[in-house]
Parts: C-alpha cells; structure tokens; sequence
C-alpha cells in the first residue's frame, strides 16, 4: 500500500488535532502555517481557571504543539504561505517559506520554496477576529479601549490586567460583548458562541486576583449554558455587574480614563458611566483568504462567508478538500479539537475507499 | 487483548447510536445494540433496517454489571427477567436525554391549554390537530429560561415552531424568554426570521411575568414589559412551556455500574480538557453524544464518528508517552484494597489478589503512593526510576552562599510545560532549581518528598494541575492531601513547614511558573538567613 499523504492548512487547534490524529494513524501529514509559531489564537489565550479549572481549554494547546512536534509523520512548516494550490488526481501545491525560520526542530523545512503533493487536503485556516475600529468605541483611538483577544494575550503574559496608558491596574472594568455578533447592519447575523462564557472566565479571574476591581459586562443574552454553567454564571453575577444594554458611544475623558453612554431601560434614561479600561469581546468572524482557497478548492461557503464543512455521511462524494475548526463558523477551543478528530477519521475513510479503486 | 473476538457494544438507541452502528457497520465491525426500549419501538426499527443480525439487537434489555477491561469486557445483561451475558472489547454509551417539563418554574399546573415543548416536537398532523382545536385568533405563548438558563436546543425548537405556527397557521405567538441561547446552528439567522414573521419577545432581566392560573386552568400572564415600561396582560389560547434537558435515570445508574466519573448534572464525563471528548475515566468505556452533554445535532454527528473511530482503530493514545504502568508485587502485598479503591481508571481487577490490568492502566502513580506496603512499582518505558532522578541533584556541591537547592516535582501535563513556557517567555528561573518530571502528581508520594529534603533539597515544591483539570481526575487531591500531612508534621517537629510548598498551575501558565518558583526561592533565602 502506497502511503498516503495529507495537507493540512493552518496550525491551530484544529488543525493540529487533524495532523496528530492522522499521525498516529501512519498517514503523512505536510502541516502549512502561516504565522511562525503553531496553536492559533488559543496559544495566546489565558488559563481561566480561578478555584478550580473553568474547562476553557486553552491548556490544551501546549500539550498539542509538543505531541505534533514530536511526530516523526508531521512535517511542520511554519512561517509558509500558499502560493499556488491544483489538483490532477492528486493535489499539488506550492509553499513559499518567509525569512529564516526560527525553529530549531529537524523537521521544519529550510528551503525557500517547496513543492508537494498530497492526497487530500484539510482546511483548518481559523478565523479573523472582527476589527472594530468602525464602532464608536475609540479602539485603536483611545489606549485604554482593548479587544477580549488583546486582554487574553495580557493575562497570559502578566498574570493581571494593566490598563495600557500607565500599565497601572484599572479599578473600574466594562466589558462590552456581542462587537461585530448579531449585527444586522455588518450583515454579521451569527453569534460568536464563545464570548460570553470567555468573557464572564476572565472577568472572574480577574476579581480573584485583583479583587478590588469593579467589573461590569454590557450584554444582549448570555449564551453559556450546559455542564455547571448554572452554578458557575450564579457565581459570576454576584462578583460582577451584568446589563442587559449595548453602550452606544466611548468617549474620553481625563487621566486618559473613558466614558460609556448607555440607556437603562429601567431608569428608562440615558446613563453615563467612568471606566479605566474597556474591553471589546469582538466576532469570530470569516477569514477573506479561506473564502478564496475554498472557491479555488471547489467548497462552498455559507451565506455568512463561513466554509461549508463537509459532514456528509458518505466520504464518496467528497472531492478530497475537507473543512475543520472555526473556519466554518464559530467553535470554542475543545468542540475545535473534536471535529480535527472527527475530520481524520473522515480523511483516512476517503484515502481507504480512493486506495480501492486504484 | 484479543482481538479474534472484537464486538464492539452499543449502549443506547439514539439517533447518536444509530450513527456509531452505521459508521461501525461501514468498517465491518461486529456490533451488539443494547437498548432498554421495546422491540416494537420507531428507535429500535431503525436499527432492524441496518444489516445488524437480529439478536446482536438486544431491545428491552438493561445492563446490570460488567468487569473486565479493554479488549474483554463481560456485561451482564436482564431482558424480561432473564439474564444474558456478552463479552465485548469496546462499549460505547449513547443513551438519550431526559426531558423535564418546566411547569413547577411557573407555578404552572397542567390543563388542556398547557402542553410542554416536546409535543410540538411531533408530527406535523398532531401539530394541526392542536392549532385548529384552538379558537379562532387564539395566541400562542412561550416561556422558557426565566429564573434558570435554558440552551440553543430548546431555543431553536422553540423558534421553528414560532415560525411555522406564524407563516403556516397565522396564530400570533409570543416568547417570553431571559437570556435567548442563540450561539450556533445560524440561530440569529432563525430569530431574525421570527421576529419578521410577528412572533413577539418580552425579555426578563430584572423582573418576572405574574402567571395567573384560573380554575379551568386557563392562564394570564401580567407584566411591566422591561424595554417599553408597558403593562401587558396576555391570556393565551395555548401555553408551550420549555424542558429541561438532562442525563436521563438510566444514564445515572450506568455511570454507577461502569464507575464513570460524571457531570454535576450525571452526565457521563466531567469535561476534563485533557481527554478527548468522548473518553470516559475508562479505556474501552466512551461516552458519546446526549449521554455526555446537551448536544446539537452536528455535534452529535462529530461525537459519533469519534467514538466510533476510537473503538475501530485510532489508537487510544491518551497514555502520557513517558507514564509508566503499575505492577503490585505480590509478595508484599496483603490485600488491603487500597489501590482498588483509588484508582480513578478502574485499572485494578480484584482476582485472588488485586490484578493491575496494563492495557487500562495510565500510569498515574496514585496506587503506587497510596499503597501502605509499598508492593506497588512503576515500570517506565525509559526506564527512569524517580529515586534516582532525586538522587542525583543530591551530588552536586552547592555552594552555601548560591542559590538554594529546590526540588519541584512537575506534572508532566502542566507544570513541566509551564517552565518551558517560562523559558521561551525569557524569564530567570533559580539557579538551582531542579524539576523532576512526573507523569502525574498522584504519584508524589511523602517518601518522595522526604528522599529531596533527604538529599539536600533546601525547598521542595509540588506543581500540579488545578482542581478539576488532573489528567487521573483526583492526583493533584492527593497530592495535596499528602503534603498538608507533610507540612503539619513538620510543625509538631519544630521543622520549617515553609520548606515544602503545593501551587497549581496549568501549561499556559508561564509567568505563573516563574513567579511562583522566584518567590519560593525569596522565601527559603529568607529562612536561610534567620536560621
């Protein structure tokens, strides 16, 4: 039996599993990344966990990374660009590496320019958090305005939130959800699924470690639910503010601090509140490139520009291109893991039923 | 394992089940369906359609027992008092949830005019049947999720059948509804689609609707709408409550027969990150679709097609690489049990003496630490021995006037990959700070805690997982109950309790790593001077 070899496009969390999964089941997997590191945007999410672990699972990424880089069947090249993709039988592409290639990993390819082919092909390519330098939020305008991805990464880095401005702690937090989510007038009419349950995470790990700050969450409906959530989200309201409002306007004030305007329907008037820092819980949104690669792949893409992924009962009928993670939509860091699992399996039944009819 | 005699039993008659059989069948796999559900019943028909050997399809049959491990599990069975016995290599749980009506959230009692959500879930003639038994102009009303949180499977349900009664039956509904679970299965796109077709929402947040029930049953909801301060009163044709869904009875009791860790609502799993997502506690035991969490349906697809795969072939892999696998020697083992009762993989078979059965052992460590005899050993597949690894930090000089000698012990899942984190990050660790590596913190036992303080450690630190995030479920609980013995030893014997220390950390906690150990060096520098 000639051995098999897969493509997998992108290095996140899906497409890790898919690699690693297809690994461990002797199939070739030539794994492309486009950044220089590997583990996508989980890799620079924080541990969430406050008494006990909150089950985010972006301590996964770390295990992930090591056990791909460990596989002898994972050829990884970082830092690579497609540069042309087709298909005759087989599919054949051509990656560009940029710069050196920091790694030091035997396994990461040198060359500037490469050829390979492969027998079928996994689009893992993630998605692109919504930049919202449209809304009237001030981001990118005011230092203290930041994005839930940015305070991720700050987390991660400095165990506690610093304002930007002073990298001093803030006293007073508002998180605002739902920027660039159920949003008729971006077109964007999906909700992001992770947001609240990351943001509601953050905040509580926030008030343990820096209990004197005041937090407040600006939301149209939580969407946590399932295993503990009740007893956790009970947890959450008695540490922190929740309204039920999407502030309308960020203005600046002093001391680089910012002011939210926002209307309470109870007091049935127009609120003005003083916060240190805002944080923007922006949408998982389509990638404009993975849209290119999947007409050019021959997959279709739903009317949210998200990659249709292919869960079809019968591998027969698929062309070989196959979809994981959030390129098909919103998914958290462990429903990412199991459908890379579930799109292995998929893969390998197609290479099966291909190899049959040779 | 034998692997002549490879059945692989399904456990359940959901649309999950149905799928593991299809996806089994497609790979030639023999299987075995044992459903508590009549042989008359739709779910069993389906399974008749497939080429499944009729009496390879156990229909009103419940399981009662099983031992064994992977690759030779022995199940017994009852069906109409009798019982049946099968021996089995994988068994993979796809029981069904358990819907519970909400009435008692509203206060509500049943009457003609209250139906609970799954019976619009039928067929569209029995949906009709309702409808036009209603009087003419009647209005429909929805409650779900105030005062608990509901989930999208509900909320969708509830939307599609708002949309079907407003465009195919003109009836006027109205949801009344806290927080409306809309993340994924394009569940705006349907509310958008709603709200277009005149269904109404009133959203409760601060406040909740008065719900009048009169002596026919009849009910009348009253409220101040939170947004447009209007009072409402809506007296509905017909009332649809919402469910709860859950991990049903029988789902509970499996998880006390196959000893399945579980959820805080039974369901089977505790979501522990560092499993895929259908394994259970148990090699050979998984747990797919509506009997481990409130599912949709494409994510019901994507659990069967894991667990299928898991039990064809793709390898359980979930051993750490460099774990070891228990062995009980028997001559000093004096059948105390001890290790029966802890070990969180069920890994240890009780025979004339307890048994360790390798295939299912992961080499946790925690039978090993726990074991009052000390007749239990690890054998790694490099061979390493901890000991030894102690051992040799001890021969090396440290100056007095350098950094203090400080052994951690690292789980290899967190800890160990937070140093190197730690590293890549750019952080200074201690001079002579020393990590031994260990599959999990389980297997930290006291005596090795002692042999590093024995062997010049001048502090030792354990490094585990945070609650609820071990690997063996409960390693870094005994990890910690071991060192809390330690440190109040150490106090009755006037010793520094300072010198021995437990945090938790997970891999991504780099900073964390490098805080912690910087700050543990401070305090035995400090101890140092004062002593």
């Amino acid at each position: 039996m000639k051995s098999s070899n897969v493509l997998v496009i992108g290095g996140g969390i899906a497409g890790l599993t898919a690699a690693y999964e297809l690994a461990k089941l002797d199939i070739n997997v030539e794994l492309v990344e486009k950044t220089p590191f590997l583990g996508g945007h989980a890799a620079r999410f924080t541990c969430k966990a406050t008494e006990c672990c909150e089950k985010c699972g972006a301590c996964m990424v770390e295990e992930k990374i090591q056990k791909v880089s460990q596989n002898k069947n994972i050829k990884i090249h970082t830092n690579a660009t497609l540069n042309t993709i087709s298909r005759n039988d087989r599919f054949y592409f051509n990656i560009h590496i940029n710069g050196q290639n920091k790694e030091t990993d035997v396994s990461v390819s040198k060359e500037n320019d490469i050829s390979i082919s492969a027998d079928a092909v996994i689009m893992a390519t993630g998605f692109t958090p919504y930049y919202p330098a449209k809304k009237p939020y001030g981001y990118k305008v005011f230092d203290n305005v930041i994005t839930n991805l940015e305070l991720e990464e700050m987390l991660r880095n400095n165990n506690i939130a610093v304002k930007p401005s002073d990298k001093q702690a803030p006293d007073k937090i508002a998180f605002i959800q739902c920027v660039g989510s159920r949003d008729s007038k971006l077109n964007h009419l999906w909700c992001s699924k992770i947001c609240c349950a990351s943001a509601l995470r953050m905040a509580r790990l926030i008030k343990r470690r820096q209990p004197e700050t005041s937090i407040t969450i600006f939301y149209i409906d939580i969407q946590g639910f399932g295993n503990d959530f009740e007893n956790f989200y009970e947890k959450a309201k008695k540490d922190i503010k929740l309204i039920r409002a999407i502030p309308a306007d960020i203005y600046k004030v002093e001391n680089e601090r910012l002011k939210l305007e926002y209307f309470d329907h109870l007091l049935m008037q127009p609120i003005e509140e003083v916060y240190d820092m805002v944080v923007l819980s922006v949408a998982i949104t389509p990638k404009n490139e993975s849209k290119e690669l999947a007409d050019s792949l021959g997959i279709e893409t739903y009317d949210t520009g998200f990659i249709k992924s292919c869960n079809k009962d019968d591998t027969a009928t698929s062309n070989g291109v196959f979809v994981a993670g959030t390129a098909g939509g919103p998914l958290s860091i462990s429903e990412s893991a199991a459908q890379g699992a579930k799109t292995a399996w998929d893969v390998k039944k197609y290479l099966n039923k291909n190899q049959l009819e040779f | 394992m034998n692997f002549l005699n490879k059945i692989i039993m399904i456990i359940g008659s959901s649309v999950c089940a149905l799928n593991i059989a299809k996806e089994l069948l497609s790979e030639d796999k023999e299987i075995i369906i044992v459903s508590k559900e009549k042989e008359t019943s739709a779910s069993i028909g389906a399974f008749k359609a497939l080429s499944i050997k009729p009496d390879r399809i156990l229909s009103g049959t419940e399981i009662i027992s099983c031992n064994g491990t992977l690759g030779n599990f022995k199940v017994l069975m009852a069906k109409n008092g009798e019982f049946i016995s099968k021996e089995v290599s994988d068994i993979i749980i796809a029981e069904d949830y358990e819907r519970v009506h909400n009435y008692f959230h509203y206060d509500i009692k049943a009457s003609e005019n209250i139906l609970p959500l799954s019976s619009l879930a039928g067929s569209d003639s029995y949906i009709k049947s309702t409808v036009e038994s209603l009087p003419a102009g009647g209005k429909i009303a929805f409650l779900t999720g105030i005062g608990y949180e509901s989930n999208p499977l509900i909320a969708e349900e509830i939307m599609l059948a708002c949309l079907k009664l407003q465009t195919e039956f003109n009836r006027q509904t109205y949801i009344l509804a806290n927080n409306l679970k809309v993340s994924g299965n394009e569940l705006e796109k349907l509310y958008r689609e709603t709200k277009k077709s005149g269904t109404i929402y009133f959203k409760f947040t601060e406040t909740v609707p008065e719900v009048k029930q009169n002596k026919d049953g009849q009910i009348t909801f009253e409220f101040k709408d939170e947004i447009t301060h209007h009072n409402f009163r809506i007296s509905p044709a017909l009332t649809i409550i919402d469910e709860t869904i859950s991990a049903s009875e029988y789902t509970k009791k499996l998880a006390a027969i196959f000893k399945l860790h579980t959820a805080t609502e039974g369901f089977l799993q505790t979501e522990n990150v560092h499993r895929k997502v259908v394994y259970t506690n148990r090699k050979g035991i998984l747990a797919a679709g509506p009997s481990r969490a409130v599912l949709n349906n494409t994510e019901i697809k994507i659990d069967s097609v894991n667990a299928a795969a898991l039990a064809v072939g793709a390898k359980y892999d979930n051993k750490n690489d460099q774990a070891g696998t228990a062995e009980i020697n028997t001559g000093s083992c004096i059948r105390c049990l001890t290790c029966y009762r802890c070990c969180p993989y069920l890994a240890i078979a009780l025979e004339t003496r307890p048994v360790v059965m390798s295939d299912s052992c992961e080499g946790c460590g925690i039978c090993f630490a726990e074991c009052p005899r000390g007749a239990i050993s690890l054998k790694f597949p490099d061979n390493r021995n901890i000991p030894d690894q102690i051992k040799q930090y001890a021969d090396i000089q440290y100056e007095k006037t350098s950094s203090p000698l400080i052994i951690a012990f690292c789980c290899s899942r967190s800890a160990s990959r937070a140093k190197e984190l730690a590293l890549s990050m750019g952080h200074n660790l201690p001079l002579n700070l020393k990590v031994v590596e260990v599959p999990c913190s389980g297997i930290i036992s006291i005596e090795f805690i002692l042999s590093a303080f024995l062997n010049n450690a001048e502090g030792v630190l354990v490094l585990t997982c945070h609650k609820g995030n071990c690997h063996s479920e409960d390693g870094n609980i005994f990890a910690a109950n071991r060192v809390e013995q330690l440190k109040e030893m150490f106090e009755n014997m006037n010793l520094k309790k300072e010198r021995l220390e437990i945090k938790t950390l997970a891999s991504n906690m780099g900073y964390e790593f490098a805080q912690i150990v910087n700050n543990f060096e401070n305090t035995i520098k400090t101890l140092r001077q004062s002593s």
